[in-house]
Parts: structure tokens; sequence; C-alpha cells
């Protein structure tokens, strides 16, 4: 075999080789999003979208699951566990309403509501079910009575600073009235 | 200065005058000059201690090369070559291949046989891992691969159970699960 045309199939093979791989890497998932069948989103409000995400999630095998969570730190995938186990027991009317309500949130509101979400999370568990409670309370609340509750001493004297701000953050945001 | 007398009677030191005089020593070293010139040559050499020392390190050379026996080739020599040959020429065509881009010559491109192995396997060990993180792929045209992201995940579920724990307990059937 000529030597040169040895010497230029191996530079083809050199130049090839890194068109082939972004290629595949275009085509290709990354190894912690596992692809599965589905119908399109086409026309579905983001929250609907959302849902029928975690809607995949829930119809994949341990296996899948697993690899999807894979990269995640423990505390976070224990969190999407008990996450996932709260939206297992939701009514098909219940995820509707739930849908609809998140679909209403400006959003600023909703990622504001997100943030304050997380923190609680990080709050000792003896503090965390006041907090939400509390919370809870407010946005049933008339918005008069509201602002008076936020002011009153004894809501000063049950949360701590940190905790006052983290409520009235999102007082009102999932108000009723 | 030390000289020597030519048939021209000039008397002139052959190293030192250069040119056809030093040729002539030359030729007295390599045994290439007749008896009476060569007499010349020794006359003056006697006397001078520079071409003296340079008639007695070239015929040192011819000493040793005198006393320099080559080995000898074996008498299966060329019995032995043409079944070498023969066996290159009989051996699989990869065999005959890699034998060809790591031993042939002098030829320019030789080095970049081994880079591009070591790329080539380095590309090989890069694309593998792509090519096994499908999970399930499309079987008809109606059927959509959607990547399933742990991070898109965990918000979706966030923001629902941040909803179910915010919104106001008389407002919504949402809490009562």
């Amino acid at each position: 075999m000529n030597p040169r045309f040895l010497g230029i199939s191996f530079g083809i093979l050199l130049a090839a080789a890194p068109l082939a791989t972004a290629q595949q890497r275009k085509n290709a998932p990354s190894a912690k999003m596992p692809i599965v069948k589905s119908t399109p989103n086409k026309g579905l409000t983001k929250a609907e979208k959302q849902q029928r995400l975690v809607e995949r999630f829930n119809n994949m095998n341990p296996e899948q699951q697993q690899r999807v969570l894979a990269n995640m730190p423990p505390e976070r995938r224990r969190q999407v566990q008990q996450n996932l186990e709260q939206y297992r027991r939701l009514s098909k009317e219940q995820k509707k309403q739930i849908a609809n309500q998140l679909d209403q949130l400006p959003v600023e509101k909703r990622q504001a509501a997100l943030g304050v979400y997380r923190r609680i999370n990080q709050l000792p568990d003896e503090r965390k079910v006041p907090v939400r409670n509390e919370i809870r309370r407010l946005n049933g609340m008339p918005e008069d009575k509201r602002a008076a509750r936020l002011e009153s001493k004894d809501f000063k004297k049950l949360y701590s600073p940190e905790e006052q701000q983290m409520i009235s953050e999102v007082s009102g945001i999932f108000s009723a009235n | 200065m030390p000289e020597v007398q030519s048939n021209s009677t000039q008397r002139i030191c052959p190293l030192l005058s250069g040119g056809d005089h030093a040729e002539r020593l030359l030729d007295y070293a390599n045994r290439k000059l007749n008896v009476e010139s060569a007499s010349l040559i020794e006359q003056h050499a006697a006397s001078c201690p520079a071409c003296s020392a340079f008639v007695e390190s070239q015929r040192s050379v011819w000493k040793a090369l005198d006393e320099w026996d080559a080995a000898e080739i074996s008498s299966d020599f060329d019995r032995r070559l043409w079944a070498r040959i023969e066996q290159e020429e009989r051996a699989p065509w990869y065999v005959r291949l890699w034998n060809r881009a790591t031993d042939f010559g002098d030829a320019n491109w030789r080095p970049v046989v081994p880079v591009a192995a070591v790329l080539l396997l380095a590309v090989g060990l890069y694309v593998k891992p792509f090519s096994g993180s499908f999970i399930g792929t499309p079987t008809s045209t109606a059927d959509v691969t959607v990547r399933v992201d742990a991070e898109q995940l965990e918000t979706a579920l966030e923001e629902m159970e941040m909803l179910r724990q915010f919104s106001p307990t008389d407002s919504q059937s949402v809490h009562k699960m």
C-alpha cells in the first residue's frame, strides 16, 4: 500500500473524528437526561408542561428514575422523592387546580415564593410547620387583617426576624381574596 | 622552516604550503606515489615534526584498515531473506498495513502514526459514553423524544408543593389529602 495513501487516510480520520463526536453529542441527550416517548407539549401552559414532566418521571421504572436523579446530592434527591409522593396523592382535579393557580401567578412572584419555600426548607424541622401554617393563615385573610397580623406583637413574638421576613415576602401572594 | 625539495627543485613544506603539495603528502600516505617522490617526502618528514606526525597518523589508519576483518555472511543468508520476504507477502492485510505504517524507511509522516493511533483511541473513548445514554427511542413519527431534566423536575415538584403549603386552608380542596 502506498505510504502516502496511509498518511492521507489517517489525516481524514483525524479531521472527521471531532465532527462525528460533535454530531453525536448534538443528537444524544446527556447521561443525566434520559429520554422517553411522549406526545408534543404544544398548546400547554407552563404549569401543565411541568405536570407532564412529573408524570413522565412518575411513569419511569426505578432504574430510569435513579438515572435522572443520579447527579443530585442525596438531600435534594430525598426531597424530590418526598414531593413526588405528595404529588402522587393528588387527584386529577387537584392537579388541575394547582396548575391553574400556578399559571395565574406572575413569574417574579412565582420565583420569589419558590425562594422562600427553599429557605423555609432550610429551617429546623420544629420551625418549618409553624411558619408554613402562618403563611397559609395569612393567605386566607383579607388584606387589612393580614397587614394587622404582620404588625402585631404576637406575630413578632412568635417568629424570629428571619422567619418574619420570609412570611411577609409570601403573604398575600396566594391569597384567595 | 623545514622544507622538501620537489622534482622542480623547489623546497616547500607540503603541510604549510597546502594546495598540490598537500595532496602529494596525502598520496604518499595512501601509497600512491612512485619511489622517487616517496623518497623526497620521507627525507622531508625526517626533519619536519609536523609532516612526520601526519604521516604517522595516516599509517596508523592504514594499519587499522588492513587488520579489520568484515564478518562473513552466513551461507543461508539469501535463503532466509527470501523466506522472510515471502512470509511478509503472505501475511494478512492488516499485518502488512501495520508493518508498512510502523517500519517504512524514512517517510516524513511516520511520527504521525503513533500520535494518530492515540488520538483515535481517545476519540473512541470520548464518543462511546454518549452512545449508551438513550432510554428508549421513538417508534413512530408521532412520538417525540423528550428529555427529563433533573433540575426541571425538581423545580416542578417544588412549585406544586409550595402552592400546596402556602395556599389558604379554607380556599381550596388541595390540602385535604
